[in-house]
């Protein structure tokens, strides 16, 4: 504890700041403080302090969104210690024990309801996160991805910018029912009464479509093409075409489930390190190898572990962690 | 002199014989290499920044309590800055900022919430509507129901906490 001297001054200090703060503070007040402050190094020594308080919250007022950090400092809040306490423990035991992956069963899909009507959603690498729109359309963030929800008078729309989304389209109950649809750089997904996925790809988007159609019209070329249920198309700037049979892994990802359905190894793993900041790689003589499996990846910092060791189980393969913490899976 | 010798020694063989596994073990908890490999440098920062080199009669536990410090800060600041990614993004012109506005706010904020962890929540509020919001004692009365009176004594209890937490940091 600081000596008696100190801790007075310190608590005069703490006066001070609050009756300058005071939007009704007056010049003789000022002066009164002034004096104060002059009149014992320590008093000085407790207000360099209370600035060196006031610092970061200057700094984060000037930060251009004030509000921002009062959400986020509230919102964190929520998200108790606990939580870090729990992941301290469970991270203990990841990799020991016997591991349960073909007994990953879906889990029932939390819904956050979408107060706000035209906003930004975004999602952290390894995030999976659900809402349901104002029209009771159900839209599911995959890892890494950023999307606007713009609706307006005319249309209901969604921008996708990064990354991948299942959307299960509601119901407009408008006398006049609104399109809706999913824009990407490469063009446009009109949906026809549907679910769907859409994922931004290097060069293009793809849709697979589970429910119903959808019709892709790319942004800067002719004509459109219509991809039913269970087909899958892709879209390019300039070109919409058909893609073959719509994949399963794009219809689960928003249980959290990755499903191999019989993929090499390499491809599985490109799939996996997009919900981790872990560098993956399989050796070449590994790379090819096939791989059946459905594997959770709700929680990827507690099932990335989880889903090496199974993999280090069910195929001729080592898991090696580099010096920098990367991962390599190497032949047996 | 002799001391900082003694001690970075001593700090040297527990680094040899134990940082492979400390790092190791954080890897597990944070399922990040890279994370893990920062954390197990900022653990034995923390060591080097002791004044006295004392021998560790259980190395393993000792080191496993500050990274455990290090990460629950760790995740703290994940989930602060997911909520304010969050809050960014729900803007009306939603905006990416530059590494570098992230990596200060994130700073600022993180000082910010470790300051006001212990305060009551209206005595926090209060806190934070006068200082990032910048409303008026009056107005921030109105919103919270109570005479500007009694803000101001919030505003100066708040901020003796501030104080007083910092003081002990420095002499603890």
């Amino acid at each position: 504890m600081p000596a008696d001297k100190e801790k007075a001054a310190l608590v005069a200090a703490a006066q001070w700041f609050a009756r300058l703060g005071d939007e009704a503070v007056d010049e003789a007040e000022r002066q009164r403080w002034r004096e104060w402050l002059a009149a014992a190094p320590e008093h000085a020594r407790a207000w360099a302090r209370v600035e060196m308080i006031a610092r970061p919250f200057s700094q984060l007022r000037s930060n251009a969104h004030p509000a921002c950090s009062r959400q986020a400092l509230r919102e964190a809040r929520r998200e108790p210690r606990r939580q870090a306490l729990r992941l301290l423990g469970i991270g203990a035991m990841a990799l020991g024990g016997s591991v349960l992956l073909g007994a990953a069963l879906p889990r029932s899909v939390q819904w956050q309801v979408l107060a706000v009507l035209n906003t930004g959603l975004a999602t952290q690498v390894g995030e999976v996160r659900h809402v349901e729109l104002d029209d009771a359309s159900r839209l599911s963030l995959g890892t890494a991805t950023r999307v606007r929800v713009d609706y307006s008078e005319e249309l209901r729309r969604i921008v996708l910018y990064a990354g991948e989304i299942m959307l299960d389209s509601g119901v407009d109950r408008r006398t006049v029912p609104r399109p809706l649809v999913v824009d990407t750089e490469h063009g446009r997904i009109t949906a026809l009464g549907t679910r769907f996925s859409v994922r931004r790809l290097e060069g293009l988007t793809q849709v697979d479509v589970f429910e119903g159609a959808v019709r892709l019209a790319p942004v800067n070329g002719e004509g459109t093409v219509t991809v039913e249920a269970g087909e899958s198309g892709r879209l390019t700037a300039r070109q919409a075409a058909a893609n073959g049979q719509a994949s399963a892994a794009r219809e689960r990802w928003m249980k959290g489930l990755l499903i191999a359905d019989n993929v090499p190894l390499g491809d599985f793993l490109a799939e996996l390190g997009r919900y981790t900041t872990v560098k993956l790689e399989a050796d070449r003589n590994v790379s090819h190898l096939q791989l059946v499996g459905v594997y959770r990846i709700s929680e990827p910092a507690r099932d990335l572990p989880l889903i090496l060791a199974a993999l280090e189980g069910s195929l001729p393969l080592r898991v090696q962690m580099t010096g920098r913490g990367d991962v390599r899976l190497i032949a047996k | 002199m002799d001391l900082a010798v003694a001690s970075g020694e001593c700090i040297g063989d527990i680094y040899r014989a134990h940082h492979g596994w400390l790092q190791g073990w954080l890897r597990r908890q944070t399922g990040c290499g890279e994370r893990a490999a920062d954390l197990a440098h900022d653990t034995f920062l923390r060591l080097l920044g002791q004044r006295e080199a004392k021998p560790l009669s259980e190395p393993r536990a000792y080191l496993t309590t500050v990274a455990r410090g290090l990460l629950v800060d760790f995740w703290r600041r994940q989930a602060l800055e997911r909520a304010w990614l969050d809050a960014l993004s729900s803007q009306p012109e939603p905006c990416a900022p530059s590494p570098e506005e992230k990596a200060l706010a994130l700073e600022a904020l993180m000082q910010v919430d470790a300051m006001l962890d212990r305060l009551k929540p209206r005595v926090r509020e209060a806190f934070l509507l006068s200082q990032l919001d910048g409303l008026t004692y009056r107005e921030i009365g109105e919103r919270l129901g109570v005479s500007e009176r009694m803000i101001k004594k919030y505003m100066a209890e708040a901020m003796l906490n501030c104080l007083m937490l910092n003081t002990d940091d420095a002499s603890g």
